[in-house]
This record gives C-alpha cells, structure tokens and sequence, in this order.
C-alpha cells in the first residue's frame, strides 16, 4: 500500500524493514527523513537507516504534494474534513498527521495548503499486550469504567486496541461501540476494518459528541470505548453516557497522574467518582510499560 | 460503367458532405457532454464525495461514443478536437481534485459555463455552417453527376 503513496526511493527502503517495528516515518521538506523503529529515530538513507546525518534522503515540497495527491486518489476535498483536523488515513489504518498552513476564513478553517511535513503513524495490533490489566477492568462480568492515562507514545491506542478485542472475545454477547474519531482505533478504510474485531460497531471521522448522543441512542452500547478525551469538551459527553448506565473506556494524554491531578477538570472527574480505574502507560521500561493501576480514589492497586 | 462511377462519385461526394457535418455535431456532442460531466461531478462531490475517478468512471457509459473516444485519446491528434477544445478540456480535467468541496463546486461552475457557451456556439455552427457545407457538396456533387452524365 505505501508503494503506490511514497517516492519510490523511500519505498524501496522501507520494504527492507520489518513493518512490525515500524512506529513512524517523518517526511519535511527538504530535510532527511527521519524513521522510528521500535521507539527509535534513524534517518533514512538510500541503503538502509542509521544514526548518522549523511547522504541521507530528503524530499521536496512537489513530492510532499504528491504524496497528498496520490493519498486522496487526486480529489482533495475526500480527505479535507480529515485535513482539517490536521491529518488524513490511507489504507492499512496509517494516519498520514499533516502540517502546513492554515486557511481560515471567517473564524472557520477551511484547508491546510503549503503542507511542509508529513507523519506517518503505523498502527499495531500487539494481541494480549493489555492483559496484564484486563482482570482489573473486568471482574466477573463488571466492566470498570476506566481512564487509561499516558504521554505521546507509550501504547495506549495498542493498548485500547486490544483491550477491545479481549472483551469481544471474552465477554458474550456485549454491545460494545468504539468511537474512532481519526480512524486509529479500528482503522476502517473505506468500509473495511483493518483489525478484524467481532461484536463491535465503530463510529469513525467523526466528533465524540455525535457519537456519544447518537451511538447510545441508536447503538444501545453496554460499553463505550474512545481514544483522547480532552476534559473541557467530553466530560458532559461522558456524564451523559454514565447517567445512562452506559460503560466508558477510554484514555486521555498526561505524562503522569500527578499532571493531571493539578488539572481542575480532573479534579471534577475525581470528586464525581467517574472513573472506577486509573491505568497509567510510560515508556520507562519501553513502549507501553503499566507504571501502576490506581481505583476511583487514586489509590494505588496494582501493576 | 460510367453510370456506375458517376453513381460511385455522387456517393463520395454525399459522404463527404456528411463527414463535414459530423465534424460539426461531434463538437457539440462533446460540449453537452462536458456540461453533462460537470452536473454529474457537482451532485456527487456535494453529496457523496467520491474520488473524480470514480465519479468518471460511473458516468462514462451515458456519454456519446464518441466523447468517449476523444476523451481517451486527449493527448493525441484528433480531426474533431481543435488545439482550442483540446485546452480547454485539459485545463478543465488538470483543476480537479485540487481543494475543498466549496473550492470544487465553484470550480467546476465555472467551467460548465464555459462549457454551456461552447455547446450553444457548436450548435449555432452545426445549424448554420455544418448543415450549409453538408448540402453545398451533395449539390455540387449532383451537378458534376448531371453535367458528367
């Protein structure tokens, strides 16, 4: 699939690395490209990658428009919602983040042109990586209402991902709705699932708000799994959902939980019990390391 | 075996004619064509936002033949395009795909428009010129088969 989006010199490189390790490819403008291989940044030459910064691949600004051409099959406007928000998805699940200039008119964004950088981020799915944590989520049944707390990069997608999986597989017979706000949970492109998940229905492109107040109207989840809450704009959403006897599952972006406790709108989502669990991801001990489970009080229960 | 070749330059001379009138009606089938394009490009892009080649693809088979075939040989030589239509489509096909949906509909506006003016100037000239020099060669070609005979 990234034969046909890439410059064939990059391709050509990238088929020699095994995709499993791959995590991101970083494309600006003239500058070299830069490739993350299991939480490390090489840059990519014409033989392979390495650490040093010579002879290394560049790209210019007509092959990064290229790519985005190639990426929205030559008609822009399918992928501008997506542009928009700052990124696009292409087949396989990889979210293409986009950075450029932003057109804003009357208040309102309506494109990203002069697009200067590209990152490709590969998704995972690292089966059974969260059942270290499954048994303090699901006990006999109950599903926990769980808040999965992690800086940039430290899994907790692959972890949401697989949390997913287990409980379809595990739990009969359970609604579960994921909303798929960029396309990375699920990965579904064009209609079609990247990761194979049974008994779940997927909202995907589209705000938290929609799916929330229509997905519980319409879907009648018993769990609800979302990517990235951001606490001033998703806790009514949230508050809605539990009111409604709905589950929530989610994660949010905090290097630690002592960050996020400083937040005020935390503080709300403590005092009000939202939450029955605290997982919290790092990368002390590489990607997706459980620095600790805490419960609805923050005490610390496991790891 | 005069009669014969009269006969067979009286034909010749008919099937030139209607060649010159063809040329003329190609042209204008070409242009309703394109308006036609346009319309189907608009409600889709407005609607389902499906890729320009798909959109195309979909509505290839309620185009003229030979729309179809000019359209497939854009880049070659053809005795029914002039280097002027030839432009005129290239530029339209080569701004596709290139911006929002907003940024598409008024694009392609434009160009269904121009392409609006173009089909009633290649009607005006398949009214006039075409069906003028269609019977001023039959009828010369009956004046060279009376006087030949």
């Amino acid at each position: 699939m990234l034969e046909n989006i890439l410059p064939q010199r990059i391709s050509d490189c990238i088929n020699g690395i095994p995709y499993n390790s791959i995590c991101e490819l970083r494309l600006r403008v003239d500058e070299d490209t830069i490739i993350n291989i299991q939480g490390e940044n090489f840059y990519l030459n014409n033989n392979s990658f390495s650490k040093n910064k010579i002879d290394n691949i560049k790209i210019s600004r007509a092959e990064i428009q290229g790519i985005l051409s190639r990426i929205s099959n030559n008609s822009l406007y399918t992928i501008n919602d997506q542009l928009i928000e700052g990124y696009a998805t292409i087949d396989g699940g990889i979210r293409v983040g986009v950075c450029g200039d932003v057109v804003v008119v009357n208040g309102e964004v309506k494109t990203i042109k002069n697009i200067s950088s590209l990152n490709f981020r590969f998704p995972h799915f690292v089966k059974n990586c969260s059942l270290s944590i499954y048994p303090y989520i699901v006990n006999n049944g109950v599903i926990k209402n769980t808040l999965i707390i992690s800086p940039p990069g430290a899994g907790k997608t692959t972890y949401l991902r697989d949390l997913i999986y287990q409980m379809s597989v595990r739990e009969n017979l359970l609604n579960i709705l994921v909303i798929d706000e960029r396309n990375e949970i699920c990965s579904i492109y064009n209609g079609h699932d990247y990761i194979k998940l049974s008994q779940v229905d997927v909202y995907s492109n589209c705000t938290k708000k929609f799916a929330f107040n229509n997905g519980i109207r319409s879907m009648k989840p018993d769990v609800i799994f979302t990517d990235e809450i951001n606490l001033s704009k998703d806790i009514e959403d949230i508050e809605n959902a539990l009111s409604s006897g709905v589950k929530v599952i989610s994660t949010i972006h905090a290097s630690n939980i002592y960050d996020l406790k400083n937040k005020p709108l935390f503080r709300r989502v403590l005092e009000s019990k939202m939450f029955d669990r605290f997982v919290v991801l790092s990368n002390s001990d590489g990607v997706g390391t459980v620095d600790g489970i805490y419960n609805e009080n923050l005490k610390f229960i496991g790891v | 075996m005069k009669l014969f070749l009269l006969l067979l330059m009286l034909v010749f001379f008919i099937l030139i004619g209607v060649c010159v009138y063809k040329f003329y009606s190609v042209r204008h089938s070409l242009y309703a064509d394109m308006v036609y394009i346009c319309k189907s490009l608009k409600n889709n892009i407005s609607f389902s936002k499906d890729n320009i080649k798909e959109i195309l693809n979909s509505n290839i088979i309620n185009l003229k033949f030979t729309t179809r075939k000019i359209l497939n040989s854009l880049d070659s030589s053809n005795i029914f395009l002039k280097n002027d239509d030839r432009e005129i489509i290239d530029k339209f096909f080569s701004s596709l795909g290139k911006g929002n949906v907003d940024y598409e509909i008024n694009n392609i506006t434009y160009h269904e428009n121009n392409f609006e003016n173009l089909k009633e100037q290649a009607l005006f000239d398949l009214k006039n010129k075409g069906l003028l020099y269609m019977k001023l060669i039959i009828i010369l070609g009956l004046v060279f088969f009376i006087l030949l005979i």
